[in-house]
Protein backbone atom coordinates (compact mmCIF):
# COMPACT_ATOMS: atom_id res chain seq x y z
CA UNK A 1 0.00 0.00 0.00
CA UNK A 2 2.73 2.40 0.95
CA UNK A 3 4.71 1.64 -2.15
CA UNK A 4 1.66 2.41 -4.28
CA UNK A 5 1.14 5.82 -2.73
CA UNK A 6 4.84 6.50 -2.96
CA UNK A 7 4.98 5.76 -6.65
CA UNK A 8 1.93 7.91 -7.20
CA UNK A 9 3.63 10.77 -5.35
CA UNK A 10 6.81 10.49 -7.36
CA UNK A 11 4.85 10.57 -10.58
CA UNK A 12 2.91 13.55 -9.32
CA UNK A 13 6.13 15.29 -8.32
CA UNK A 14 7.22 15.57 -11.88
CA UNK A 15 5.56 18.26 -13.90
CA UNK A 16 4.85 16.07 -16.90
CA UNK A 17 5.99 12.87 -18.58
CA UNK A 18 8.87 13.22 -21.00
CA UNK A 19 9.57 11.24 -24.13
CA UNK A 20 12.10 9.12 -22.19
CA UNK A 21 9.31 7.76 -20.00
CA UNK A 22 7.91 6.01 -23.05
CA UNK A 23 11.18 4.52 -24.25
CA UNK A 24 10.82 0.76 -24.53
CA UNK A 25 13.72 -1.58 -23.94
CA UNK A 26 13.73 -4.23 -26.67
CA UNK A 27 12.80 -7.66 -25.26
CA UNK A 28 15.10 -10.69 -25.44
CA UNK A 29 12.55 -12.94 -27.22
CA UNK A 30 13.86 -16.00 -25.36
CA UNK A 31 10.93 -18.22 -26.41
CA UNK A 32 11.42 -17.21 -30.01
CA UNK A 33 15.10 -18.20 -29.93
CA UNK A 34 14.38 -21.52 -28.23
CA UNK A 35 11.64 -22.46 -30.71
CA UNK A 36 13.83 -21.49 -33.64
CA UNK A 37 16.70 -23.56 -32.19
CA UNK A 38 14.53 -26.67 -31.74
CA UNK A 39 13.09 -26.41 -35.23
CA UNK A 40 16.56 -25.96 -36.74
CA UNK A 41 17.80 -28.98 -34.80
CA UNK A 42 15.06 -31.20 -36.23
CA UNK A 43 15.69 -29.82 -39.70
CA UNK A 44 19.41 -30.51 -39.39
CA UNK A 45 18.71 -34.11 -38.33
CA UNK A 46 16.41 -34.55 -41.35
CA UNK A 47 18.93 -33.14 -43.83
CA UNK A 48 21.80 -35.11 -42.30
CA UNK A 49 19.77 -38.31 -42.39
CA UNK A 50 18.81 -37.80 -46.02
CA UNK A 51 22.34 -36.92 -47.04
CA UNK A 52 23.98 -39.90 -45.36
CA UNK A 53 21.33 -42.58 -45.96
CA UNK A 54 23.09 -44.98 -48.37
CA UNK A 55 19.76 -46.37 -49.63
CA UNK A 56 18.88 -42.99 -51.13
CA UNK A 57 21.86 -43.51 -53.48
CA UNK A 58 22.70 -39.91 -54.24
CA UNK A 59 25.33 -41.07 -56.70
CA UNK A 60 22.61 -42.66 -58.84
CA UNK A 61 20.53 -39.50 -58.54
CA UNK A 62 23.52 -37.51 -59.79
CA UNK A 63 24.09 -40.00 -62.63
CA UNK A 64 20.55 -39.80 -63.89
CA UNK A 65 19.88 -36.08 -63.32
CA UNK A 66 21.28 -35.16 -66.75
CA UNK A 67 20.61 -38.51 -68.39
CA UNK A 68 19.64 -37.95 -72.08
CA UNK A 69 16.41 -39.91 -71.60
CA UNK A 70 15.47 -37.83 -68.59
CA UNK A 71 16.32 -34.61 -70.46
CA UNK A 72 14.15 -35.78 -73.39
CA UNK A 73 11.34 -36.34 -70.94
CA UNK A 74 11.95 -32.92 -69.44
CA UNK A 75 11.53 -31.33 -72.89
CA UNK A 76 8.21 -33.14 -73.38
CA UNK A 77 7.06 -32.00 -69.92
CA UNK A 78 8.05 -28.40 -70.65
CA UNK A 79 6.41 -28.48 -74.09
CA UNK A 80 3.24 -30.01 -72.68
CA UNK A 81 3.18 -27.45 -69.89
CA UNK A 82 3.70 -24.44 -72.11
CA UNK A 83 1.27 -25.40 -74.87
CA UNK A 84 -1.44 -26.52 -72.44
CA UNK A 85 -0.96 -23.35 -70.37
CA UNK A 86 -1.37 -21.10 -73.42
CA UNK A 87 -4.37 -23.10 -74.59
CA UNK A 88 -5.92 -23.02 -71.11
CA UNK A 89 -5.35 -19.27 -70.85
CA UNK A 90 -7.04 -18.57 -74.18
CA UNK A 91 -9.98 -20.87 -73.47
CA UNK A 92 -10.24 -19.64 -69.87
CA UNK A 93 -10.34 -15.99 -70.88
CA UNK A 94 -12.91 -16.74 -73.57
CA UNK A 95 -15.13 -18.63 -71.13
CA UNK A 96 -14.77 -15.83 -68.54
CA UNK A 97 -15.80 -13.20 -71.10
CA UNK A 98 -18.73 -15.39 -72.16
CA UNK A 99 -19.82 -15.72 -68.54
CA UNK A 100 -19.71 -11.91 -68.17
CA UNK A 101 -21.47 -11.15 -71.47
CA UNK A 102 -25.05 -9.97 -71.79
CA UNK A 103 -25.94 -12.89 -74.04
CA UNK A 104 -27.85 -15.48 -71.96
CA UNK A 105 -26.88 -18.32 -74.32
CA UNK A 106 -23.17 -17.56 -73.92
CA UNK A 107 -23.57 -17.26 -70.15
CA UNK A 108 -25.27 -20.67 -69.98
CA UNK A 109 -22.64 -22.33 -72.18
CA UNK A 110 -19.85 -20.84 -70.04
CA UNK A 111 -21.47 -22.09 -66.84
CA UNK A 112 -21.95 -25.59 -68.22
CA UNK A 113 -18.34 -25.66 -69.44
CA UNK A 114 -17.02 -24.73 -66.01
CA UNK A 115 -19.34 -27.19 -64.27
CA UNK A 116 -18.32 -30.10 -66.52
CA UNK A 117 -14.57 -29.56 -66.83
CA UNK A 118 -14.08 -28.62 -63.21
CA UNK A 119 -15.60 -31.89 -62.08
CA UNK A 120 -13.94 -34.50 -64.32
CA UNK A 121 -10.51 -35.45 -62.93
CA UNK A 122 -7.57 -34.63 -65.20
CA UNK A 123 -6.41 -38.23 -65.50
CA UNK A 124 -9.88 -39.47 -66.42
CA UNK A 125 -10.11 -36.74 -69.05
CA UNK A 126 -6.78 -37.69 -70.59
CA UNK A 127 -7.86 -41.31 -70.90
CA UNK A 128 -11.18 -40.24 -72.32
CA UNK A 129 -9.56 -38.11 -75.03
CA UNK A 130 -7.07 -40.86 -75.75
CA UNK A 131 -9.86 -43.35 -76.36
CA UNK A 132 -12.00 -40.84 -78.28
CA UNK A 133 -11.76 -42.89 -81.45
CA UNK A 134 -13.89 -45.56 -79.80
CA UNK A 135 -16.78 -43.11 -79.65
CA UNK A 136 -16.08 -40.82 -82.59
CA UNK A 137 -14.01 -42.71 -85.18
CA UNK A 138 -13.96 -39.84 -87.64
CA UNK A 139 -13.57 -36.15 -86.86
CA UNK A 140 -15.09 -33.76 -89.36
CA UNK A 141 -15.22 -30.02 -89.54
CA UNK A 142 -18.17 -28.56 -91.39
CA UNK A 143 -21.55 -26.92 -91.05
CA UNK A 144 -23.59 -28.33 -88.15
CA UNK A 145 -26.13 -30.82 -89.54
CA UNK A 146 -24.78 -29.84 -92.98
CA UNK A 147 -21.94 -30.98 -95.25
CA UNK A 148 -18.44 -31.75 -93.93
CA UNK A 149 -15.51 -29.68 -95.14
CA UNK A 150 -12.56 -31.53 -93.58
CA UNK A 151 -12.57 -35.13 -92.41
CA UNK A 152 -9.86 -36.69 -90.23
CA UNK A 153 -9.26 -40.09 -88.73
CA UNK A 154 -9.58 -39.64 -84.97
CA UNK A 155 -6.78 -42.06 -84.14
CA UNK A 156 -4.26 -40.17 -86.28
CA UNK A 157 -5.21 -36.82 -84.69
CA UNK A 158 -5.51 -37.98 -81.11
CA UNK A 159 -1.88 -38.83 -80.40
CA UNK A 160 -0.72 -39.31 -76.83
CA UNK A 161 0.57 -35.76 -76.82
CA UNK A 162 -2.70 -34.33 -78.15
CA UNK A 163 -4.80 -36.28 -75.66
CA UNK A 164 -2.56 -35.19 -72.82
CA UNK A 165 -2.77 -31.61 -74.02
CA UNK A 166 -6.57 -31.59 -74.17
CA UNK A 167 -6.92 -33.26 -70.80
CA UNK A 168 -4.61 -30.72 -69.16
CA UNK A 169 -5.77 -27.58 -70.96
CA UNK A 170 -9.54 -28.06 -70.88
CA UNK A 171 -9.53 -28.86 -67.18
CA UNK A 172 -7.28 -25.98 -66.21
CA UNK A 173 -9.23 -23.58 -68.44
CA UNK A 174 -12.31 -24.15 -66.29
CA UNK A 175 -10.40 -23.02 -63.20
CA UNK A 176 -8.71 -20.13 -64.98
CA UNK A 177 -12.10 -18.94 -66.28
CA UNK A 178 -13.25 -18.52 -62.69
CA UNK A 179 -10.05 -16.69 -61.68
CA UNK A 180 -10.35 -14.37 -64.67
CA UNK A 181 -14.03 -13.70 -63.98
CA UNK A 182 -13.28 -12.90 -60.35
CA UNK A 183 -10.44 -10.56 -61.32
CA UNK A 184 -12.50 -8.74 -63.90
CA UNK A 185 -15.49 -8.12 -61.62
CA UNK A 186 -13.13 -6.84 -58.92
CA UNK A 187 -12.37 -3.72 -61.02
CA UNK A 188 -14.62 -0.92 -59.72
CA UNK A 189 -17.47 0.21 -61.97
CA UNK A 190 -16.20 3.81 -61.76
CA UNK A 191 -13.04 2.88 -63.70
CA UNK A 192 -15.18 1.66 -66.61
CA UNK A 193 -17.40 4.76 -66.43
CA UNK A 194 -14.34 7.00 -66.50
CA UNK A 195 -12.87 5.15 -69.48
CA UNK A 196 -16.17 5.45 -71.36
CA UNK A 197 -16.36 9.14 -70.49
CA UNK A 198 -12.82 9.58 -71.87
CA UNK A 199 -14.02 8.21 -75.20
CA UNK A 200 -12.49 4.74 -75.07
CA UNK A 201 -14.36 2.00 -76.91
CA UNK A 202 -15.47 -1.02 -74.83
CA UNK A 203 -12.71 -3.19 -76.32
CA UNK A 204 -10.09 -0.56 -75.58
CA UNK A 205 -11.46 -0.08 -72.06
CA UNK A 206 -11.06 -3.79 -71.42
CA UNK A 207 -7.53 -3.91 -72.76
CA UNK A 208 -6.18 -0.70 -71.26
CA UNK A 209 -8.15 -0.21 -68.04
CA UNK A 210 -9.90 -3.39 -66.87
CA UNK A 211 -7.42 -6.14 -67.70
CA UNK A 212 -4.29 -4.51 -66.18
CA UNK A 213 -6.16 -3.90 -62.93
CA UNK A 214 -7.77 -7.34 -62.98
CA UNK A 215 -4.35 -8.96 -63.48
CA UNK A 216 -3.25 -7.71 -60.10
CA UNK A 217 -5.98 -9.85 -58.56
CA UNK A 218 -5.66 -12.74 -61.03
CA UNK A 219 -1.89 -13.28 -60.98
CA UNK A 220 -1.41 -15.02 -57.61
CA UNK A 221 -4.16 -17.53 -58.41
CA UNK A 222 -2.93 -17.87 -61.99
CA UNK A 223 0.56 -18.73 -60.81
CA UNK A 224 -0.91 -21.35 -58.52
CA UNK A 225 -2.94 -22.88 -61.34
CA UNK A 226 0.13 -22.98 -63.55
CA UNK A 227 2.16 -24.81 -60.92
CA UNK A 228 -0.64 -27.33 -60.47
CA UNK A 229 -0.69 -27.73 -64.25
CA UNK A 230 3.04 -28.42 -64.39
CA UNK A 231 2.71 -31.13 -61.81
CA UNK A 232 -0.41 -32.53 -63.48
CA UNK A 233 1.67 -33.23 -66.58
CA UNK A 234 3.14 -36.14 -64.60
CA UNK A 235 -0.29 -37.81 -64.92
CA UNK A 236 0.30 -38.37 -68.63
CA UNK A 237 2.25 -41.52 -67.77
CA UNK A 238 -1.15 -43.29 -67.86
CA UNK A 239 -1.22 -42.84 -71.64
CA UNK A 240 2.56 -43.03 -72.03
CA UNK A 241 3.16 -39.60 -73.56
CA UNK A 242 6.91 -39.79 -72.88
CA UNK A 243 7.21 -37.01 -70.32
CA UNK A 244 9.69 -36.78 -67.45
CA UNK A 245 7.68 -39.11 -65.21
CA UNK A 246 7.10 -41.69 -67.97
CA UNK A 247 10.82 -41.80 -68.76
CA UNK A 248 11.77 -42.19 -65.13
CA UNK A 249 9.28 -45.03 -64.83
CA UNK A 250 10.74 -46.73 -67.88
CA UNK A 251 14.23 -46.48 -66.41
CA UNK A 252 13.40 -47.77 -62.94
CA UNK A 253 11.31 -50.64 -64.35
CA UNK A 254 14.63 -51.90 -65.72
CA UNK A 255 17.12 -51.04 -62.98
CA UNK A 256 14.73 -51.08 -59.98
CA UNK A 257 16.17 -47.82 -58.62
CA UNK A 258 12.74 -46.33 -57.94
CA UNK A 259 13.63 -43.92 -55.14
CA UNK A 260 16.66 -42.25 -56.79
CA UNK A 261 14.73 -41.75 -60.02
CA UNK A 262 11.73 -40.32 -58.23
CA UNK A 263 14.15 -37.92 -56.55
CA UNK A 264 15.47 -36.93 -59.99
CA UNK A 265 11.90 -36.27 -61.17
CA UNK A 266 11.06 -34.25 -58.03
CA UNK A 267 14.30 -32.30 -58.41
CA UNK A 268 13.42 -31.22 -61.92
CA UNK A 269 9.87 -30.26 -60.98
CA UNK A 270 11.31 -28.24 -58.13
CA UNK A 271 13.69 -26.40 -60.46
CA UNK A 272 10.87 -25.52 -62.87
CA UNK A 273 8.46 -24.43 -60.16
CA UNK A 274 11.04 -22.31 -58.34
CA UNK A 275 11.98 -20.54 -61.57
CA UNK A 276 8.34 -19.84 -62.31
CA UNK A 277 7.68 -18.65 -58.78
CA UNK A 278 10.49 -16.15 -59.14
CA UNK A 279 9.08 -14.98 -62.47
CA UNK A 280 5.58 -14.70 -61.01
CA UNK A 281 6.78 -12.49 -58.16
CA UNK A 282 8.43 -10.13 -60.61
CA UNK A 283 5.29 -9.86 -62.72
CA UNK A 284 3.16 -9.36 -59.61
CA UNK A 285 5.30 -6.44 -58.50
CA UNK A 286 4.85 -4.86 -61.92
CA UNK A 287 1.06 -5.12 -61.79
CA UNK A 288 0.72 -3.84 -58.25
CA UNK A 289 2.14 -0.45 -59.20
CA UNK A 290 -0.01 2.39 -57.96
CA UNK A 291 -1.63 0.38 -55.19
CA UNK A 292 0.84 0.96 -52.40
CA UNK A 293 0.63 -2.75 -51.65
CA UNK A 294 3.61 -4.30 -50.03
CA UNK A 295 5.64 -5.95 -52.71
CA UNK A 296 5.25 -9.70 -53.01
CA UNK A 297 6.31 -11.53 -49.83
CA UNK A 298 9.94 -10.77 -49.15
CA UNK A 299 12.98 -12.96 -48.86
CA UNK A 300 13.64 -15.35 -46.03
CA UNK A 301 16.58 -13.35 -44.79
CA UNK A 302 14.74 -10.09 -44.35
CA UNK A 303 11.97 -11.98 -42.61
CA UNK A 304 14.45 -13.58 -40.23
CA UNK A 305 16.11 -10.23 -39.58
CA UNK A 306 12.81 -8.61 -38.79
CA UNK A 307 11.28 -11.34 -36.68
CA UNK A 308 14.19 -12.86 -34.81
CA UNK A 309 16.24 -9.80 -34.08
CA UNK A 310 16.21 -8.25 -30.64
CA UNK A 311 16.40 -4.79 -32.09
CA UNK A 312 13.17 -2.77 -32.11
CA UNK A 313 11.29 -3.43 -35.34
CA UNK A 314 11.56 -0.76 -37.97
CA UNK A 315 8.30 1.10 -38.43
CA UNK A 316 6.84 0.78 -41.90
CA UNK B 1 -31.46 24.45 -83.89
CA UNK B 2 -29.72 27.59 -82.80
CA UNK B 3 -25.93 27.35 -82.94
CA UNK B 4 -25.49 28.74 -79.49
CA UNK B 5 -27.03 25.68 -77.81
CA UNK B 6 -24.35 23.08 -77.03
CA UNK B 7 -26.36 20.47 -75.17
CA UNK B 8 -30.06 19.86 -75.60
CA UNK B 9 -31.94 17.19 -73.67
CA UNK B 10 -35.43 16.49 -74.93
CA UNK B 11 -38.09 14.61 -72.97
CA UNK B 12 -35.63 12.40 -71.13
CA UNK B 13 -37.30 9.64 -69.13
CA UNK B 14 -35.40 7.05 -67.12
CA UNK B 15 -36.89 4.03 -65.40
CA UNK B 16 -34.97 1.73 -63.09
CA UNK B 17 -37.39 -1.16 -62.81
CA UNK B 18 -40.40 0.42 -61.08
CA UNK B 19 -38.59 3.63 -60.17
CA UNK B 20 -39.24 6.60 -62.43
CA UNK B 21 -35.94 8.46 -61.95
CA UNK B 22 -36.36 11.05 -64.68
CA UNK B 23 -39.81 12.24 -65.71
CA UNK B 24 -39.44 13.91 -69.06
CA UNK B 25 -36.64 16.41 -68.54
CA UNK B 26 -35.92 19.15 -71.09
CA UNK B 27 -32.73 21.12 -70.81
CA UNK B 28 -30.93 23.60 -73.08
CA UNK B 29 -27.35 24.54 -72.33
CA UNK B 30 -26.04 27.61 -74.21
CA UNK B 31 -22.38 27.82 -75.20
CA UNK B 32 -20.15 29.30 -72.52
CA UNK B 33 -22.74 28.93 -69.79
CA UNK B 34 -22.31 27.36 -66.38
CA UNK B 35 -25.45 25.41 -65.60
CA UNK B 36 -25.86 24.20 -62.03
CA UNK B 37 -28.27 21.41 -61.16
CA UNK B 38 -29.43 21.60 -57.55
CA UNK B 39 -31.79 19.44 -55.60
CA UNK B 40 -32.12 16.84 -52.87
CA UNK B 41 -30.38 13.51 -53.29
CA UNK B 42 -32.39 11.07 -55.36
CA UNK B 43 -33.94 13.87 -57.38
CA UNK B 44 -32.33 12.66 -60.62
CA UNK B 45 -29.54 15.26 -61.06
CA UNK B 46 -26.74 12.73 -61.48
CA UNK B 47 -28.89 10.47 -63.65
CA UNK B 48 -29.62 13.39 -65.97
CA UNK B 49 -25.93 14.23 -66.15
CA UNK B 50 -25.04 10.60 -66.93
CA UNK B 51 -27.71 10.54 -69.65
CA UNK B 52 -25.93 13.42 -71.38
CA UNK B 53 -22.84 11.33 -72.17
CA UNK B 54 -24.92 8.14 -72.23
CA UNK B 55 -23.32 6.43 -69.26
CA UNK B 56 -27.02 5.88 -68.58
CA UNK B 57 -29.26 5.10 -71.53
CA UNK B 58 -32.49 7.12 -71.35
CA UNK B 59 -35.60 4.94 -71.43
CA UNK B 60 -37.10 7.47 -73.81
CA UNK B 61 -36.19 10.89 -75.08
CA UNK B 62 -32.67 11.84 -76.10
CA UNK B 63 -29.73 14.18 -75.90
CA UNK B 64 -28.12 16.21 -78.65
CA UNK B 65 -24.67 17.74 -78.48
CA UNK B 66 -24.25 20.30 -81.22
CA UNK B 67 -27.05 18.66 -83.22
CA UNK B 68 -25.43 15.21 -82.92
CA UNK B 69 -27.80 12.79 -81.28
CA UNK B 70 -25.78 10.88 -78.66
CA UNK B 71 -25.89 7.13 -79.19
CA UNK B 72 -27.57 7.35 -82.57
CA UNK B 73 -26.82 7.78 -86.21
CA UNK B 74 -29.21 9.95 -88.17
CA UNK B 75 -30.53 8.28 -91.29
CA UNK B 76 -33.08 9.84 -93.64
CA UNK B 77 -36.29 10.01 -91.69
CA UNK B 78 -35.18 8.11 -88.58
CA UNK B 79 -32.49 7.39 -86.01
CA UNK B 80 -30.55 4.16 -85.68
CA UNK B 81 -28.45 3.07 -82.70
CA UNK B 82 -24.81 3.75 -83.59
CA UNK B 83 -21.70 1.63 -83.15
CA UNK B 84 -19.73 1.66 -79.92
CA UNK B 85 -16.86 3.25 -81.85
CA UNK B 86 -19.05 6.17 -82.91
CA UNK B 87 -20.50 6.49 -79.42
CA UNK B 88 -16.95 6.71 -78.06
CA UNK B 89 -16.23 9.51 -80.55
CA UNK B 90 -19.42 11.32 -79.49
CA UNK B 91 -18.44 11.00 -75.85
CA UNK B 92 -15.19 12.79 -76.60
CA UNK B 93 -17.34 15.92 -77.11
CA UNK B 94 -17.94 15.75 -73.36
CA UNK B 95 -15.59 15.52 -70.42
CA UNK B 96 -16.75 14.17 -67.10
CA UNK B 97 -15.57 14.68 -63.54
CA UNK B 98 -16.88 12.16 -61.02
CA UNK B 99 -17.70 12.40 -57.34
CA UNK B 100 -15.22 9.60 -56.56
CA UNK B 101 -12.56 10.98 -59.01
CA UNK B 102 -12.27 7.58 -60.75
CA UNK B 103 -8.69 8.14 -61.85
CA UNK B 104 -7.19 5.05 -63.45
CA UNK B 105 -5.52 3.50 -60.42
CA UNK B 106 -2.79 1.65 -62.32
CA UNK B 107 -1.59 4.71 -64.24
CA UNK B 108 0.39 7.74 -63.17
CA UNK B 109 -1.17 11.18 -63.15
CA UNK B 110 0.46 11.92 -66.51
CA UNK B 111 -0.74 8.64 -68.06
CA UNK B 112 -4.26 9.37 -66.81
CA UNK B 113 -4.34 12.65 -68.70
CA UNK B 114 -2.75 11.08 -71.81
CA UNK B 115 -4.93 7.95 -72.01
CA UNK B 116 -8.01 9.51 -73.65
CA UNK B 117 -5.81 11.19 -76.23
CA UNK B 118 -3.60 8.22 -77.15
CA UNK B 119 -6.13 5.38 -76.88
CA UNK B 120 -9.25 7.36 -77.75
CA UNK B 121 -8.19 9.97 -80.29
CA UNK B 122 -5.05 8.23 -81.55
CA UNK B 123 -2.89 11.26 -80.79
CA UNK B 124 0.86 10.51 -81.03
CA UNK B 125 2.43 9.98 -77.61
CA UNK B 126 4.79 12.95 -77.68
CA UNK B 127 1.99 15.32 -78.58
CA UNK B 128 -0.37 13.85 -75.96
CA UNK B 129 2.38 14.21 -73.38
CA UNK B 130 2.91 17.85 -74.21
CA UNK B 131 -0.81 18.56 -73.99
CA UNK B 132 -1.05 16.62 -70.72
CA UNK B 133 1.70 18.74 -69.18
CA UNK B 134 -0.08 21.91 -70.34
CA UNK B 135 -3.29 20.73 -68.69
CA UNK B 136 -1.51 19.68 -65.50
CA UNK B 137 0.12 23.09 -65.43
CA UNK B 138 -3.36 24.60 -65.66
CA UNK B 139 -4.45 22.77 -62.50
CA UNK B 140 -1.08 23.33 -60.82
CA UNK B 141 0.02 19.70 -60.62
CA UNK B 142 2.98 19.36 -62.99
CA UNK B 143 5.15 18.25 -60.07
CA UNK B 144 2.81 15.30 -59.39
CA UNK B 145 2.94 14.00 -62.98
CA UNK B 146 4.76 10.78 -62.04
CA UNK B 147 2.70 10.03 -58.92
CA UNK B 148 0.03 7.38 -58.79
CA UNK B 149 -3.50 8.51 -57.85
CA UNK B 150 -3.36 6.59 -54.58
CA UNK B 151 -0.42 8.70 -53.45
CA UNK B 152 -1.92 12.20 -53.77
CA UNK B 153 -4.71 13.94 -51.86
CA UNK B 154 -8.37 13.86 -52.84
CA UNK B 155 -8.29 17.49 -53.93
CA UNK B 156 -5.26 16.85 -56.11
CA UNK B 157 -6.92 13.75 -57.58
CA UNK B 158 -9.98 15.76 -58.50
CA UNK B 159 -7.83 18.44 -60.16
CA UNK B 160 -6.13 15.70 -62.19
CA UNK B 161 -9.59 14.40 -63.09
CA UNK B 162 -10.48 17.86 -64.39
CA UNK B 163 -7.29 17.96 -66.48
CA UNK B 164 -8.15 14.51 -67.82
CA UNK B 165 -11.68 15.61 -68.70
CA UNK B 166 -10.30 18.60 -70.62
CA UNK B 167 -7.82 16.52 -72.62
CA UNK B 168 -10.10 15.78 -75.57
CA UNK B 169 -11.08 19.46 -75.98
CA UNK B 170 -14.68 18.71 -75.06
CA UNK B 171 -17.56 21.00 -75.96
CA UNK B 172 -19.03 20.62 -72.49
CA UNK B 173 -17.71 19.55 -69.10
CA UNK B 174 -19.95 17.48 -66.84
CA UNK B 175 -19.31 17.66 -63.10
CA UNK B 176 -21.03 15.07 -60.91
CA UNK B 177 -20.83 16.41 -57.33
CA UNK B 178 -17.12 17.10 -57.74
CA UNK B 179 -16.53 18.22 -54.16
CA UNK B 180 -18.86 15.90 -52.22
CA UNK B 181 -16.20 13.27 -51.47
CA UNK B 182 -13.58 15.79 -50.36
CA UNK B 183 -12.51 16.86 -46.90
CA UNK B 184 -13.77 20.40 -46.23
CA UNK B 185 -10.31 21.97 -46.46
CA UNK B 186 -9.77 20.48 -49.93
CA UNK B 187 -13.03 21.74 -51.47
CA UNK B 188 -11.60 25.22 -52.12
CA UNK B 189 -8.80 24.15 -54.49
CA UNK B 190 -11.22 22.24 -56.73
CA UNK B 191 -13.77 25.05 -56.79
CA UNK B 192 -10.97 27.48 -57.65
CA UNK B 193 -10.08 25.45 -60.75
CA UNK B 194 -13.75 25.30 -61.75
CA UNK B 195 -14.10 29.06 -61.25
CA UNK B 196 -11.18 29.75 -63.55
CA UNK B 197 -12.67 27.43 -66.18
CA UNK B 198 -15.92 29.36 -65.96
CA UNK B 199 -14.00 32.57 -66.58
CA UNK B 200 -12.50 31.02 -69.72
CA UNK B 201 -16.08 30.47 -70.95
CA UNK B 202 -15.88 26.69 -70.82
CA UNK B 203 -19.41 25.30 -71.02
CA UNK B 204 -20.12 23.38 -67.83
CA UNK B 205 -22.99 21.43 -66.31
CA UNK B 206 -22.45 21.05 -62.59
CA UNK B 207 -24.38 18.85 -60.20
CA UNK B 208 -23.54 20.27 -56.79
CA UNK B 209 -24.55 20.93 -53.24
CA UNK B 210 -22.27 23.98 -53.05
CA UNK B 211 -25.02 26.62 -53.05
CA UNK B 212 -22.57 29.51 -52.69
CA UNK B 213 -20.53 28.32 -55.64
CA UNK B 214 -23.70 28.07 -57.73
CA UNK B 215 -24.82 31.54 -56.67
CA UNK B 216 -21.46 33.01 -57.58
CA UNK B 217 -20.49 31.19 -60.78
CA UNK B 218 -23.64 29.78 -62.40
CA UNK B 219 -25.27 31.53 -65.31
CA UNK B 220 -28.30 29.28 -64.96
CA UNK B 221 -29.62 27.22 -62.09
CA UNK B 222 -32.11 24.38 -62.35
CA UNK B 223 -33.72 22.96 -59.26
CA UNK B 224 -34.66 19.31 -59.58
CA UNK B 225 -37.06 17.29 -57.48
CA UNK B 226 -38.47 13.78 -57.96
CA UNK B 227 -37.07 13.43 -61.47
CA UNK B 228 -38.26 16.75 -62.85
CA UNK B 229 -36.87 20.26 -63.14
CA UNK B 230 -39.25 22.27 -60.96
CA UNK B 231 -37.64 25.69 -61.15
CA UNK B 232 -35.15 27.34 -63.52
CA UNK B 233 -33.60 30.74 -63.94
CA UNK B 234 -30.55 32.78 -63.11
CA UNK B 235 -29.07 32.23 -59.64
CA UNK B 236 -30.54 35.43 -58.29
CA UNK B 237 -34.02 34.22 -59.13
CA UNK B 238 -33.69 30.59 -58.07
CA UNK B 239 -31.32 30.84 -55.12
CA UNK B 240 -32.17 34.26 -53.67
CA UNK B 241 -35.88 34.38 -54.47
CA UNK B 242 -37.21 30.89 -55.12
CA UNK B 243 -40.88 30.71 -56.11
CA UNK B 244 -41.53 26.99 -55.61
CA UNK B 245 -42.19 25.65 -52.16
CA UNK B 246 -39.84 22.66 -52.65
CA UNK B 247 -37.00 24.96 -53.68
CA UNK B 248 -37.55 27.24 -50.70
CA UNK B 249 -37.61 24.29 -48.33
CA UNK B 250 -34.44 22.76 -49.78
CA UNK B 251 -32.46 26.02 -49.76
CA UNK B 252 -33.55 26.88 -46.24
CA UNK B 253 -32.47 23.43 -45.14
CA UNK B 254 -29.07 23.77 -46.84
CA UNK B 255 -28.50 27.22 -45.31
CA UNK B 256 -29.37 25.93 -41.87
CA UNK B 257 -26.83 23.13 -42.25
CA UNK B 258 -24.28 25.56 -43.60
CA UNK B 259 -24.61 27.94 -40.66
CA UNK B 260 -24.47 25.00 -38.25
CA UNK B 261 -21.24 23.94 -39.96
CA UNK B 262 -19.64 27.36 -39.72
CA UNK B 263 -20.66 27.72 -36.07
CA UNK B 264 -19.07 24.37 -35.31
Amino acid sequence: MTSLTESRETSLDRDRATAEDFEVKPGLHIVRWVVAGVVLLFAAQLVYGAATNPRLSWDIVADYFFDPQILDGLLVTLGLTMVSQVLATVIGLTVALMALSHNPVLVAVARIYVAVFRTVPTMVQMLFWYYLAAVVPVLSIGIPFGPDLVTLDTNSVMTQFAAALLGLALGEAAFLAEYFRGGIISVPRGQIDAAAACGLTPACTFRRIVLPQALRVILPAYGNAMIINIKNTSLVFVIGAGDLMTRAQLIYSQNFQQIPLLIVVSGWYMVIVLLLTWLQRRIEVRYSRGYGDRPAPGRVWSWLRENLSTRPRSVR
Amino acid sequence: MSGSIVVRAVGVHKWYGDVHALRGVDLDVPRGSVVCLLGPSGSGKSTLLRCINRLEVPTSGGVEIEDDCIGYKREPGRLRPCSSRRLAAQRRCTGMVFQQFNLFAHMTVLQNVMEGQTSGLGTPKAQARERAFELLDGVGLVDKADHYPGHISGGQQQRVAIARALASNPKVLLFDEPTSALDPELVGEVLAVMRSLAQEDVTMIVVTHEIEFAAEVATEVHFMCDGSIVESGNPRQVIDAPQQERTQYFLAHMRKRRSADTKA
